[in-house]
Parts: structure tokens; C-alpha cells; sequence
């Protein structure tokens, strides 16, 4: 589902921010990529979004070679994607409905459908009768889930999630992090980047290690 | 809950009727978008508008001065100055035949005695026969062309003072040519002013967009990473561009109809004291039409040109 071949990037001056990557996420698998600030989390996940593409080797999703996704096909193909920021970037002027909705309209959705499945992916993270409150009413810990109702409205196959949990408390990381279990167990394939240890040896489940750019662990090549 | 593992299975096809319903609710949000900053859009459109006056203004105005030169066309007339021993049987013979021409309008013969009498008239003084011993005025034939054009009546005026009984053939081209001139220096003029008002337009538009683009860019890449296509995230811009431009030029047909309407009495004024019953014409409905059109799609085409920069510099393709 998500294959990393031999994948480098460089910036300019010397500055290697992933060095030959290689690894493979299969559906239905959760998987958490940690190191500490700098070791290429971000990096590594901008080349699946993507919003950035490798200098050496090749990033494939679904089945395609995310460098040769011609302009018409990348909205496509991110709509297959659901993405969990550490900040959520929701809308501050719009609704939490329109914000967990925007996936939906873009992909052209009927007002029906996207009302019926922006109430379904309220109802899982526990907003439900919450759709027309504003983003600045919510706690944080509301936020972040609204965002991740965004993420999985669209019913995407890869779910990214980066430090997720990064501004919440423990009791509210566990709760988000139960969210991707249940998507990873529904045959989403969910990659989430954190550094927080303690919460990451809470689940079972495997891990890839950064650390400056190379793949420490986890990887299969 | 996976969609598809294909990028393809993960659209929900809308169709036309979600497409147009999305085009409706794009261009009312974009409405909206004018009336939360009421007064930078009414600054936006203010310059349209006035940077669109001027040239409209100007075109308004040669229309009416092609509407002038139509109305003098009954002067555009070749005098023949018929031959001393011309009988007057045979000046109206000539006469009738010339009036057969497809390139003459209409006629008018004057005798020797009339030609007199119409220099009397038009002079105030009388003349003595008696004194003069005969009348020194040729016979006359006033043809009136149907081309006003100053080359073909040049052309007209050659070929009928070659005709037998005609001793000399008259035009006065000169007002006629200076006319069409000075129409023709307004027309470049107009052209010139529209070319540089419509640089004016498109980058007061574009100007305006750049400012709410910057501060939409969260937005923007945010429905880019969820799948927004570039279209997506262009429509209300241009929706915005053809509001600012609509509006814009709503704004000058109104001020140019005001413009002349002002002006209609004294213009009406000056030509009755050259026994003309000119008046100002309105703008034509098919130029109120073009110019609408015209600051629509300039406002369109500046918003593509921003968007479509912005675009190209957000995320990569």
C-alpha cells in the first residue's frame, strides 16, 4: 500500500534530511514513525501527501509513483488520504461542519451524503451535536478531534497523522489514539508520526525508528 | 471503512447538477465576500469603474460624432456650374439624366434666373440687371451624393466636370476631410486609452485578489491537501474578479449615460445655432452590452491570472 524505495532528500548545502529509505505499510496496519525533532518524521510523511518528492528512489501509494502523478490526477489521489496535523488546521471561519465537510465537497458529494457522513464521523470522535459550533469554541482536545473527523470523512485508505497527540493531555492522546486503532482496524493504513515515547509503548504495534534522516528500525530493506 | 485502495473509486461522482449547484453556492459566497470588506470593494470597483468611464466615455462620444457627420451628409453636394450657352431645355435634360445615377442621391437645378435670386437671398444685396446689363450667374446644378466618403465624392466631382455642358464642377472637401480626421485621431485615441485603462483594470483586480489570496493561503493549501483541484480553489476568485468587473462596469455606463445626458441640452443648444437638429444619442443597448462583458471578463481574467500564480507557487503538483 505504501512503499518506500531507497528513497533521499537533500536540501542545498549539504543538509540530508532522509537518507535511503526503504520500507513497506500494508492495509490495515498501524504503524508509528518516531525520532526526535529533525530525525525526517515530516519529511517522510510530506512525500506521501505529497508536497514534496524525494531526490533519489521512489514513493509509491495505491499503486502509484507519487513523482509521475500528473496534475490532474493528485487531487484525485489525495482524496484517498485523510491527514491529522499537530496544529489540526481547521477553518477559523467556518463551522465544524464545513470543516469536516471540505474533503466531501471538493470530491463533489451531495448535500445529503455529506451531511449523513460528516454526522457519522462527528458521532466517532464524539462531537456529534457539536456541527455548527465554531472552531474557536472548542477545546483543544476537541480540535484535534474534529480534525481527525476530517481526516477520515472521506473514508480515505491511508490515514497521516502528524504528533497528533503532540498539544493534548494524556487522557485525551489515549482517546485520539483509540480513534486510529479502530480506523486501522476498519483496513485503513495508518502512519503516525510522534515522539512521544510513553504513549507509543502503550500500543503494540510497529514501529520505524528516524533517526538524522536513516531508517534506525523497522524498515525491510 | 477504507474507500478503495485505487485513487480512482475515491470520488463520489456529483455530476452536472452538483457541479452547477456548486457554481450557484460559489458565486453567492462570493457575493458575500463582497459585502464583509464593503468598503475596499466599493474602492475595487470605484476604480474599475472610473478607469472604464473614460474610454466608454470616448467611444459614446465618436458614435455621436459619426451621427454628425451622417447628418451633414445632405452637404456633401457637387456644385456644376453649367456651360454659358447651355439652353435651359438642355441644363434640365442634363439634370434628369445625372438624377438617373445610382451614385446620386437627389438634385437640384437652378436657372440662371433662380441662381440669381438665390444669391439675393442668401447674399441681402440686389442686383440691377440694368446696371450689369446681363445676370453673370451660371445656371446651376446641386447633386447630392449617396457615398460621403471625401474619396468618392473627389471621384464623383472628376467625372462630372467632364460631362458636356458642365464649364466647372465644385467641391469643398476640405471640412468633410478634416472631420473624418479628427474622428479618426479619436478613435486611436480610444484605442490607446482602452488598451492602457484595461492594464489598469486587470491589475487593480489582480491587486485586490493577491491581498485576499494571501489572506486565504491556510485555507488554500489546506483544500489543496484534502483534494481541492486547482479549478476547486480558482472558482471563487473568478467568481470575485467577474463580480468586481461586472459591477465595475455597471458603474461606468452609468456615469457615461449621466455624462451625456449633462451634456444633450447644451450640445442640442450649439447645433440649432448652426440650423442643425443634432442631438446627443445614448449609449447603443449592443455597446451597454459589450462594455458589461468586457470589464466581466477583464475581472475574470485578472482573477485567473493571480489565482493561477498563487497556484503554481502553493504545494507541488
Amino acid at each position: 500500500m505504501i512503499e518506500f524505495d531507497h528513497v533521499s532528500k537533500h536540501y542545498g548545502r549539504g543538509q540530508d534530511a532522509l537518507r535511503d529509505i526503504s520500507f513497506e505499510l500494508e492495509r490495515g496496519g498501524l504503524t508509528f514513525l518516531i525520532g526526535h525533532s529533525g530525525a525526517g518524521k515530516s519529511t517522510l510523511l510530506r512525500m506521501i501527501m505529497p508536497t514534496e518528492h524525494p531526490s533519489k528512489g521512489k514513493v509509491v501509494v495505491n499503486g502509484h509513483d507519487l513523482k509521475s502523478l500528473s496534475g490532474r490526477k493528485l487531487p484525485q489521489y489525495r482524496r484517498s488520504l485523510g491527514v491529522v496535523f499537530q496544529d489540526h488546521q481547521l477553518l477559523a471561519d467556518r463551522t465544524v461542519f464545513d470543516n469536516v465537510a471540505l474533503p466531501l465537497r471538493v470530491s463533489g458529494f451531495s448535500h445529503r451524503d455529506m451531511g449523513r457522513r460528516v454526522r457519522a464521523a462527528l458521532d466517532k470522535v464524539g462531537l456529534l451535536g457539536k456541527e455548527r459550533a465554531m472552531p474557536g469554541m472548542l477545546s483543544a482536545g476537541e480540535r484535534q478531534r474534529v480534525g481527525v473527523a476530517r481526516a477520515v470523512v472521506n473514508r480515505p485508505s491511508v490515514i497521516l497523522a502528524d504528533e497528533p497527540t503532540g498539544n493534548l493531555d494524556p487522557a485525551l492522546s489515549g482517546e485520539i489514539m483509540d480513534l486510529f486503532e479502530q480506523f486501522s482496524q476498519m483496513g485503513a493504513c495508518v502512519l503516525i508520526a510522534s515522539h512521544d515515547l510513553a504513549l507509543v509503548a502503550r500500543y503494540q504495534h510497529r514501529l520505524l525508528s528516524l533517526d538524522r534522516g536513516c531508517l534506525l528500525s523497522g524498515g525491510d530493506a | 471503512m477504507p474507500n478503495s485502495s485505487s485513487t480512482k473509486n475515491t470520488v463520489s461522482p456529483g455530476g452536472f447538477k452538483h457541479y452547477l449547484r456548486e457554481h450557484r453556492q460559489t458565486a453567492g459566497e462570493s457575493i458575500d465576500q463582497l459585502w464583509l470588506k464593503p468598503f475596499g470593494s466599493l474602492m475595487t470597483i470605484l476604480l474599475i469603474g472610473l478607469s472604464l468611464t473614460l474610454p466608454l466615455a470616448l467611444i459614446v462620444v465618436l458614435e455621436n460624432g459619426r451621427d454628425l457627420v451622417g447628418s451633414w451628409q445632405g452637404q456633401s453636394t457637387v456644385s456644376l456650374f453649367l456651360s454659358e450657352g447651355l439652353s435651359e431645355p438642355e441644363g434640365l435634360a442634363l439634370s434628369k439624366a445625372l438624377a438617373a445615377r445610382d451614385d446620386v442621391r437627389k438634385l437640384r437645378y437652378l436657372s440662371k434666373a433662380q441662381s440669381l435670386q438665390e444669391f439675393e437671398s442668401s447674399s441681402g444685396i440686389a442686383v440691377s440687371l440694368e446696371l450689369l446689363g446681363e445676370n453673370p450667374l451660371p445656371a446651376v446644378i446641386i447633386v447630392e451624393a449617396r457615398n460621403a466618403d471625401p474619396a468618392a465624392l473627389d471621384a464623383l466631382r472628376g467625372e462630372l466636370s467632364s460631362l458636356s455642358g458642365v464649364a466647372f464642377a465644385q467641391l469643398d472637401l476640405q471640412w468633410v476631410k478634416r472631420l473624418q480626421a479628427m474622428l479618426q485621431v479619436g478613435v486611436q485615441s480610444a484605442q490607446v486609452m482602452a488598451l492602457v485603462f484595461t492594464l489598469v483594470v486587470l491589475f487593480v483586480v489582480m491587486n485586490t485578489l493577491k491581498l485576499l489570496i494571501a489572506q486565504r493561503r491556510s485555507e488554500i493549501d489546506i483544500t489543496l491537501l484534502v483534494g481541492g483541484s486547482h479549478a476547486y480553489i480558482r472558482r471563487p476568485f473568478l467568481y470575485l474578479g467577474l463580480w468586481y468587473g461586472l459591477f465595475g462596469g455597471l458603474l461606468a455606463v452609468t456615469l457615461v449615460e449621466a455624462f451625456l445626458w449633462w451634456i444633450e441640452g447644451p450640445i442640442a443648444n450649439m447645433a440649432s445655432l448652426y440650423d442643425s437638429s443634432f442631438q446627443v444619442r445614448s449609449m447603443p443597448v449592443m455597446l451597454f452590452l459589450q462594455a458589461l462583458v468586457f470589464s466581466s471578463l477583464l475581472g475574470v481574467v485578472a482573477a485567473w491570472i493571480e489565482a493561477s500564480a498563487h497556484l503554481r507557487r502553493a504545494l507541488p503538483r
